[in-house]
């Protein structure tokens, strides 16, 4: 659908109050779950910013009744599909764009080392660092199913795929998790006197 | 023998992807199997680490993300010729089109022009009929029936359709 809003006319009220509603209500969970795809706050926030730029273009095709929340994040995995096909093969590197410290963390500023606030954030958050050795379509199949607990049917429509893939690429993500998490355990257990 | 289910059934199972009479097959030999029971539970604890682990990393969304969205969206925003262009188009627009219904009321629509050609009257006709309007009436300008002299091939023929029209009998016999 394109935009509703011609250029040079102002935000329509509707659009305006759609948006800020849902930006609301599901702005913390499409933020999540774009940072467990990413593993990272500066891709998570773009990503965020631009999926719900998208769902403002597109706000009168959303069906009430439908899930949002189903809506945002198949926004948010087209849209980190085509950014990771976008990257493909190409060296990427993150560029604070400031210094100013986060919202979530008060005093903490932006990555001033990469590499540094990457291992710091890892030994933090167990689920990242493992989310982070899994490929991307593993990644989003564990988030959907595991940890926003949708059906099968429900991740198909989110990835645009079939459930047949939604079923293989979750069983093996699953397996390599358990892996995962089996060895970290061991690590932790052997650092301990 | 004792059939085990695989990994991969106990993870639909624990999903709720199996169907009814399958779910009940797994759900009675989940009773009496502990080997298979060891996997499930294993499946089990692992999706509530992560669920756990999801909750404890959750991030408060950047307040500098709604901004920016704000700020994407208005960056839609025309450019400056654009939008002076919008402004100024309707101010031209009507004097324009004031202009076109002007020159359309003054020197006539050429769509809306009769199709048959302008009657022309000779102006020996403008003459002719004073001339006798003088003639029947005893207290006109009697000096006016001198033009009837008038060499009618000397006069100009007027195009008559800006101006009444005679009726033919006047016109052509008068």
């Amino acid at each position: 659908m394109k935009a509703s809003r011609k250029p040079g006319e102002p935000p329509s009220p509707e659009a305006a109050a759609f948006l800020e509603r849902v930006m609301e209500q599901y702005g913390k969970a499409t933020y999540n779950f774009a940072y467990r795809l990413t593993g990272n706050e500066a891709d998570a926030r773009d990503l965020t910013q631009d999926a719900f730029v998208r769902v403002y273009r597109a706000w009168r095709s959303f069906q009430p009744g439908t899930s949002f929340l189903s809506w945002i994040y198949r926004i948010v995995t087209n849209l980190y599909r085509d950014e990771l096909r976008r990257r493909k093969g190409r060296y990427h590197e993150e560029i604070p764009e400031d210094n100013e410290p986060q919202a979530y963390g008060g005093t903490r500023p932006l990555a001033t080392n990469p590499i540094e606030d990457y291992v710091a954030g890892q030994l933090d958050e167990p689920l990242a660092k493992a989310l982070a050795q899994l490929s991307p379509e593993q990644r989003q199949v564990i988030v959907l199913a595991d940890i926003e607990e949708y059906s099968y049917q429900e991740i198909a429509d989110i990835m645009g795929c079939s459930i047949g893939t939604v079923r293989s690429r979750l069983h093996r993500a699953r397996g390599l998790l358990r892996r995962l998490v089996m060895r970290a355990q061991q690590q932790e257990r052997q650092r301990q006197p | 023998m004792t059939i085990h289910y695989d990994a991969d059934i106990l993870g639909d199972y624990l999903h709720g992807e199996l169907g009814p009479e399958q779910d009940a097959a797994v759900h009675a030999h989940l009773e009496g199997c502990s080997t298979c029971r060891t996997v499930h539970d294993d499946a089990v604890r692992l999706r509530e680490w992560a669920r756990r682990a999801a909750r404890a990393e959750e991030r408060e969304l950047p307040a500098a993300v709604s901004a920016n969205v704000w700020a994407a969206i208005l960056a839609q925003q025309p450019s400056l010729p654009e939008r002076l262009r919008s402004y100024w188009r309707p101010l031209l627009t009507i004097p324009v089109a004031a202009g076109v219904v002007a020159a359309a009321f003054v020197f006539g629509i050429p769509v809306l022009a009769p199709s048959t050609p302008p009657v022309r009257v000779a102006a020996t006709y403008y003459f002719e009929a004073h001339a006798a309007q003088a003639l029947s009436n005893p207290l006109a300008d009697r000096s006016a029936i001198t033009t009837m002299t008038l060499d009618r091939s000397t006069l100009p023929v007027i195009d008559a359709t800006d101006v009444d029209a005679p009726d033919d009998s006047g016109a052509q016999s008068p």
